[in-house]
């Protein structure tokens, strides 16, 4: 205990020492007050997509003319009935409008239809998650179809004069029906013979259209194009286009919606990027309708992946948007009338013209 | 308050519930080949049970209070002070920790209201219960960021009173800044800028560690810097310490006044005698304690009004008054590009005016925060002066209680043996 | 020993008491106020705490996740305790995953070149035709949340950020917390300290 204790004992300082110290220590702590850097993250763990979504001036082929405003919550999905009527459904209802987007007639209806089309006699068929329900002309109930079980989720409808094609989502088929309600055929077997997989459908969105002649389009979305299908369910032909360019259908699984104009050109609507655009029909990007700017996503959880509810084109040939954030139908038209943007007539010509973006090694 | 963490946790129930009713099912694929997918992995937390926790602490403080008061032995408390850098430090991270827990308890009282769970109550109350019969013994050897610096300081030297008087008022500033953050729930501020956790953890903000490895560095030459100039839970153990009924003494037994340990303590705890021959003159201490307490009460409304003029200026302390200064100027057109904060606000539901009137009510609490803790401060700056204006009569040379943190340095330097005391 | 010092010295501590007296009682004032601050302090101590409060830990809530980075960077933990986690159910198991390829990959393989993890902590590996399973390595993840973008921008969201319970070291102030801009982040008793995204959560979108 006694052992030279004054060896560790503390030390007086000069003052200048003090003064020496003071100063470094003051310059120390402006120096990293300056040099904060907090805690940003740099550029190699951050994905950003905004280059992927500027789309060059030159590359929009068309202008909105109109803008519907809808007095409609939840606007869910669009049809044109044959004589130009425009059809909308969302929450609890279904609005008819006139060309010019003024209001027509309301039918309510219980719950909201996730997919609609109209049938050449002006009925309504309606997409109740798991069952069709029509409605006659004016609005009243007249059969729900048989329920297609819990995973069905009907995300589209396509109906000419004696036949109705129903995409359901869940169960990944495309269901061929009668007016009387009974299924005909299920589309969506894998078929070797045909080097068919099935529909690769990893999200609710699952559209088929008709195309001005009368057939039947189908979109693949996990295979990021279109497929024309016979009634029986064969393949035809086919058409994908996966990428992140303007030409390509982004993301894992595009487009969400398809329409066909008159001149056999398919406008797609895609989410991720959220962008409408017209193909020719031999598949060459024709040009883009709306731009991702156009079509703000909203805060809504459910809503940020696909502003663009469905697509359809009028009688007029212009290009209707249903937009869910705006609550609107954004109408489009070729931009200038000089530009020909029709590309002749469909005539039906449709070769398999598969332009893989992606080629080489796609195993693992 | 007891029951705003239910309330809390009901809301957050209900907040599930309401998830859960938008239920919808998106089945995954059907795999052909009979495939399985795996299930996440969400493994439950590792906890250490309360018990350990209070029992960890309780020993170590009664171990440390044992070292100093009866073994007196430097060497040991040193032993305990790394074993607690060991366990309180590197083993828990520097996490459960009476400090940050003045925060905790403070929260509870003045800020949101929400619990404190018993372990930190337990965390924050027995150092304070210590102190109070045994001394500063937690900053002794069981505070694993007071341990650290106590066993880096290898050449400790003396820095002169007054300086040591003006730098221990940033305790008092940090403690009430500490305090002044909760209320206005700006955030947990000791816990954010704790400089030697991030060495615990191996790992934090590059300027942390900086902060972290100057002070350690400068706590080689003057001891403790933290600890003294600094720690906010310091300032509480120091008033608990002042009242400590069995405070070490430097001399196990009689003082001699050998003056063998004036120069030993590197914190200027030592209290020398007053010298019996040198006349203080009374008459002008008193005038100037007289002069003191009138001044006070207008010394305390000076720096209550200090503190609300800066009000504004404090309450960019807080994220939400930053934001919405950040999107007003955005919409003045004053920045080009917008922050990552302003852009994730915009894409939330709120409007720039809700925001506003958020930012607003927080600046009303701000000012209120601001004015007490100029006031605070004043307070503490003219206790300060009064405590040095008061005439104190010792003999001997005793430690002076509040500022002592029981390292056990002066022991060596006092011929007194222990043997001596029975005399 | 301490009965001795206050009856010798008027001692440095009187100056807080005020004008102490002198004589010491067997039970002074001082070791009445010693005890009664004591009881106070334990007392207040009490009172604030909750014995039955459950423990809180963080988590965030991916559903309001905007995928800032933030999350690898504040974290007082390095790495951080925030991982991805992989929601099986919700996959799609697509070919073209948004959260594996870099987009604008020029092929759709695992070539370095193409994954979009910085760390290469996301695995594909084969299932069946279309079918890709997509496996996060937690050891390389450092939760910057970018695949968890690419998954949320162009698939079901299946990717998710979640603070890791057994790594966290459950902060008074969760450092990520104070730093999030879209204010994801919220105490969650420890026993549901999990927020995934299931299928019964409502995760995938709305037609």
């Amino acid at each position: 205990m006694q052992q030279e204790p004054t060896k560790n004992a503390p030390k007086h300082l000069p003052a200048w020492l003090w003064a020496v110290l003071t100063v470094a220590v003051v310059a120390l702590v402006v120096v990293i007050a300056a040099t904060d850097r907090g805690n940003e993250p740099g550029p190699a763990y951050k994905l950003d997509l905004k280059p992927f979504t500027k789309v060059d001036d030159k590359d929009v082929a068309f202008r909105q003319t109109a803008r519907f405003p809808l007095n409609l919550e939840e606007p869910s999905a669009l049809a044109v009935a044959g004589d130009g009527t425009i059809c909308v459904a969302g929450k609890g209802a279904v609005l008819l409008l006139d060309g010019e987007g003024r209001e027509t007639a309301r039918h309510a209806v219980q719950g909201t239809p996730d997919a609609m089309a109209v049938a050449p006699d002006g009925k309504l068929l309606l997409g109740m998650r798991n069952h069709v329900r029509v409605l006659d002309a004016a609005g009243a109930t007249l059969v729900d179809w048989k329920e297609l079980g819990d995973r069905a989720y009907i995300t589209s409808i396509a109906a000419n004069d004696k036949d109705v094609f129903v995409a359901d989502a869940g169960n990944r088929v495309v269901l061929h029906y009668d007016y009387g309600g009974n299924v005909l055929n299920e589309m969506g077997q894998r078929d070797p013979k045909h080097e068919f997989d099935g529909f690769v459908v990893p999200s609710p969105y699952f559209d088929a259209a008709f195309d001005a002649s009368g057939l039947l389009w189908i979109v693949n979305p996990g295979r990021h194009g279109l497929e024309n299908h016979r009634p029986t369910g064969e393949l035809v032909s086919s058409w994908y286009r996966p990428g992140m360019d303007l030409n390509g259908f982004c993301g894992c699984c595009n487009p969400t919606h398809i329409a066909f104009r008159n001149d056999g050109s398919v406008v797609t609507a895609e989410k991720g990027i959220n962008r409408v655009k017209v193909y020719a029909p031999d598949n060459t990007l024709i040009g883009v309708v709306a731009r991702p700017d156009d079509l703000p996503a909203t805060s809504d959880e459910n809503d940020s992946h696909s502003p663009v509810k469905d697509l359809a084109v009028d009688k007029k040939d212009r290009i209707l948007i249903l937009v869910g954030s705006m609550k609107a139908i954004l109408v489009y038209e070729p931009k200038e009338t000089g530009t020909d943007t029709s590309v002749a007539t469909a005539t039906g010509r449709r070769e398999d013209v598969s332009v893989p973006a992606f080629s080489g090694d796609r195993k693992p | 308050m007891r029951r705003l963490p239910c309330i809390f946790a009901l809301l957050l129930l209900l907040a599930v519930a309401g998830q859960a009713t938008a239920a919808f099912r998106f089945p995954i694929p059907e795999f052909e080949s009979g495939y399985q997918h795996p299930t996440p992995v969400t493994p439950a937390p590792r906890l250490i049970p309360p018990a350990v926790d209070i029992a960890a602490l309780a020993g170590a403080l009664s171990i440390t209070a044992w070292l100093v008061l009866k073994r007196r032995s430097r060497r040991e408390v040193l032993l305990m002070a790394v074993a607690s850098v060991l366990y309180f430090g590197f083993y828990r991270k520097g996490c459960i920790c009476p400090v940050g827990s003045v925060q905790n308890v403070a929260n509870a009282v003045v800020g949101n209201g929400m619990g404190v769970p018993f372990v930190v109550a337990v965390y924050f109350f027995l150092p304070l219960l210590f102190a109070i019969y045994f001394g500063r013994v937690f900053c002794a050897g069981v505070c694993p960021l007071g341990a650290a610096q106590e066993i880096l300081a290898l050449f400790p030297v003396q820095i002169s009173r007054p300086l040591e008087h003006v730098l221990g008022l940033f305790a008092y500033a940090y403690l009430g800044f500490a305090v002044l953050a909760i209320y206005t729930g700006a955030g947990f501020l000791v816990c954010q800028y704790d400089p030697f956790v991030g060495f615990f953890r191996l790992g934090g903000t590059f300027n942390m560690f900086l902060a972290g490895g100057i002070l350690l560095l400068i706590g080689i030459f003057v001891a403790r810097p933290y600890c003294r100039f600094l720690c906010p839970y310091g300032v509480l153990l120091r008033w608990a310490s002042i009242f400590s009924k069995w405070h070490v003494t430097i001399t196990p037994a009689e003082c001699i006044q050998c003056r063998l340990c004036e120069n030993s303590c590197p914190y200027n705890a030592i209290v020398v005698p007053t010298p019996e021959n040198a006349p203080d003159d009374r008459r002008a201490g008193a005038r100037r304690l007289g002069l003191l307490l009138l001044a006070t009460p207008l010394i305390v409304i000076f720096a209550g009004w200090t503190g609300l003029a800066s009000h504004q200026f404090i309450a960019r302390i807080h994220p939400t008054i930053r934001l919405a200064e950040r999107v007003a100027a955005e919409e003045q057109g004053v920045y080009a590009e917008r922050s990552v904060e302003s852009e994730a606000f915009r894409a939330g539901s709120k409007t720039p005016a809700d925001l506003y009137a958020q930012a607003e009510a927080l600046r009303i609490r701000f000012k209120t925060a601001s004015a007490c803790f100029g006031a605070f401060m004043g307070v503490a700056f003219c206790g300060r002066m009064i405590r040095l204006s008061v005439i104190r009569r010792n003999r001997d040379y005793v430690a002076d209680q509040g500022a002592c943190l029981s390292c056990a340095r002066c022991f060596a330097y006092c011929p007194v043996g222990k043997e001596d005391a029975a005399f | 020993m301490s009965k001795e010092k206050t009856g010798t010295d008027t001692s440095a501590t009187d100056a807080a008491g005020g004008s102490g007296d002198v004589s010491v009682p067997a039970f002074s004032r001082r070791d009445f106020m010693r005890a009664a601050a004591a009881v106070a302090a334990g007392g207040g101590a009490w009172m604030v705490s909750h014995p039955s409060e459950q423990v809180f830990g963080w988590q965030l809530d991916p559903r309001k996740c905007q995928q800032c980075g933030r999350c690898a960077t504040a974290c007082v933990l390095t790495p951080s305790a925030v991982k991805c986690v992989h929601a099986y159910e919700m996959c799609g198991f697509c070919d073209l995953c948004g959260g594996y390829l870099q987009p604008g990959a020029k092929a759709q393989d695992s070539g370095a070149e193409n994954e979009l993890c910085p760390v290469a902590a996301l695995k594909r590996k084969y299932v069946e035709a279309p079918f890709y399973l997509y496996t996060i390595i937690e050891d390389l993840c450092i939760g910057c949340g970018k695949c968890v973008k690419g998954c949320n921008a162009f698939g079901n969201g299946s990717l998710q950020l979640q603070v890791k319970q057994e790594i966290c070291v459950h902060c008074n102030d969760c450092a990520i917390a104070r730093n999030c801009p879209a204010q994801a982040y919220q105490r969650v008793p420890v026993a549901k300290s999990y927020m995934l995204k299931t299928l019964e959560g409502g995760g995938a979108p709305k037609a």
